[in-house]
């Protein structure tokens, strides 16, 4: 069949243009105003997460085979130093956290905060980030971890190291985590040295934190560690967080400006633990 | 009222349609690729291509609800405010398909300077929406002659793709 078509009739593409337009103005506002949370139109975002899953597998896929197969292709030889290296590095942790048990227990009696300790660990999720952000100004990673491994908004996530960040959207098995380097995010922190409260804020940089409204007066310097000090609630007390790297005091200035860079490897890390936000009234919860 | 619902998605257009949807699959994939942070910035706008692609060589079969869907997934994917790309994607495709018959008096390395203007707005409207939403960005301009560069090759890849068809595209067939 050629020429002119009868049953199918498009409207003008002036008049179809405007409809698609005005829907997503009304989608650009629900989403930026947050209205209706738990609402139909709050869960469009969350049900186009799920749906976007596939392609998260897809990019992770060559990556996943690449991992294998350099495992692969290791000589035996290196792979049975490296056992024994990882079991004498067992050893040693194991013995560590045997103490580590002890005194947690012990300190858990003096406070009478034992529910909370047994509990610190135990809803702690291993994770992998599938892909990091695509966009170089928003410091966000995508982790395999969602709703059904129990994670929930506002899920700090930790590396070996130190704190990473926190979730900000989770989905049916992905979670979107945003990095305390963001320059949307900031997070109460305390020098571990002698226990001043203080913000750090991120900058957009990965490597720099920034250390806001701290009085001229203060007592910080270069090499500090700060830790979370667990005041606002989600994050537990007593994370590393960052490192101080440098004080200024400007003349004329009213706070001090301080970079810090943070320990963890907000770059380079793939694996990661996810805890449950952490409320100081309740701690995790007897679950 | 079925042209409402069904803009175009007539059998006929299934496999224009089935033929955009995997090359805008492709797109975003390639648009969430992991990139080194220096080099994100030179990333080509691989959705804006496809549409554009799709929507110049068959303007009578493009759609909007197509672009409009890639514009979706790509906001999702990108993490950045839901309906931007869904609001800028659908404007390119009727834009190109305004532009397809003019677009096609000219040599494929003329289309890819006409290209610079279209991806020029295109990182502009991007730039200000987010800023209207009180969201982080830059002007990626570094994108732009990225995106023509690209131009090139994925036309002359493309193109012979094409069915004998293509010549009664003006024709509405």
């Amino acid at each position: 069949m050629s020429g002119r078509p009868i049953f199918v009739k498009r409207r003008p593409l002036g008049a179809r243009l405007f409809m698609v337009t005005a829907t997503c103005a009304v989608l650009l506002v629900v989403d930026s105003t947050h209205v209706n949370p738990g609402g139909v139109l709050g869960r469009i975002r969350p049900a186009l997460d799920g749906l976007v899953q596939p392609f998260y597998v897809v990019i992770d896929a060559p990556f996943r085979m690449l991992r294998h197969v350099g495992l692969y292709g290791r000589r035996q030889q290196s792979l049975v130093q490296e056992n024994q290296r990882l079991h004498q590095e067992n050893l040693i942790l194991k013995s560590q956290a045997q103490r580590l048990a002890a005194l947690e227990a012990e300190n858990g009696r003096l406070r009478r905060l034992d529910r909370q300790i047994q509990h610190m660990d135990r809803k702690a999720v291993l994770a992998s980030i599938l892909m990091v952000s695509l966009d170089p100004f928003h410091h966000e990673v995508i982790l395999n971890v969602g709703q059904q491994q129990l994670i929930q908004q506002g899920s700090v996530v930790l590396d070996e190291r130190g704190v990473m960040g926190q979730v900000i959207a989770v989905s049916s098995r992905t979670s979107r985590a945003l990095l305390i380097s963001d320059a949307d995010h900031a997070l109460p922190v305390e020098v571990l040295r002698n226990g001043t409260h203080a913000l750090a804020q991120g900058t957009g940089d990965m490597g720099r934190l920034s250390i806001q409204y701290l009085p001229l007066t203060t007592d910080i310097r270069q090499g500090d560690l700060l830790v979370t000090s667990g005041l606002g609630g989600r994050f537990r007390r007593g994370d590393r967080v960052a490192v101080v790297q440098q004080v200024r005091r400007e003349p004329g200035a009213r706070f001090l400006e301080v970079d810090a860079a943070p320990v963890a490897y907000l770059s380079r890390s793939r694996e990661v633990i996810v805890l449950p936000p952490y409320d100081p009234l309740v701690g995790y919860g007897a679950g | 009222m079925t042209s409402i619902v069904f803009w175009g998605w007539h059998p006929r257009y299934w496999p224009f349609l089935a033929r955009f949807f995997l090359a805008a699959g492709a797109a975003l994939l390639l648009t969430i690729w992991p990139l080194p942070p220096s080099w994100a910035l030179y990333r080509p706008e691989w959705c804006l291509l496809v549409v554009w692609h799709h929507a110049i060589n068959r303007p009578d079969r493009a759609s909007l609800l197509g672009p409009w869907l890639v514009g979706l997934l790509l906001d999702v994917l990108s993490g950045g405010p839901l309906g931007l790309y869904a609001l800028l994607l659908p404007v390119v495709s009727a834009m190109a398909v305004r532009c397809a018959a003019f677009f096609d008096i000219f040599a494929i390395w003329q289309q890819a300077l006409l290209l610079v203007p279209m991806v020029l707005l295109y990182e502009i409207s991007s730039f200000w929406l987010h800023a209207l939403l009180g969201q982080p960005s830059a002007l990626r301009w570094q994108a732009l002659f990225c995106s023509v560069l690209v131009w090139w090759p994925l036309e002359w890849l493309l193109q012979p793709l094409w069915s004998q068809s293509r010549q009664d595209k003006h024709l509405g067939s």
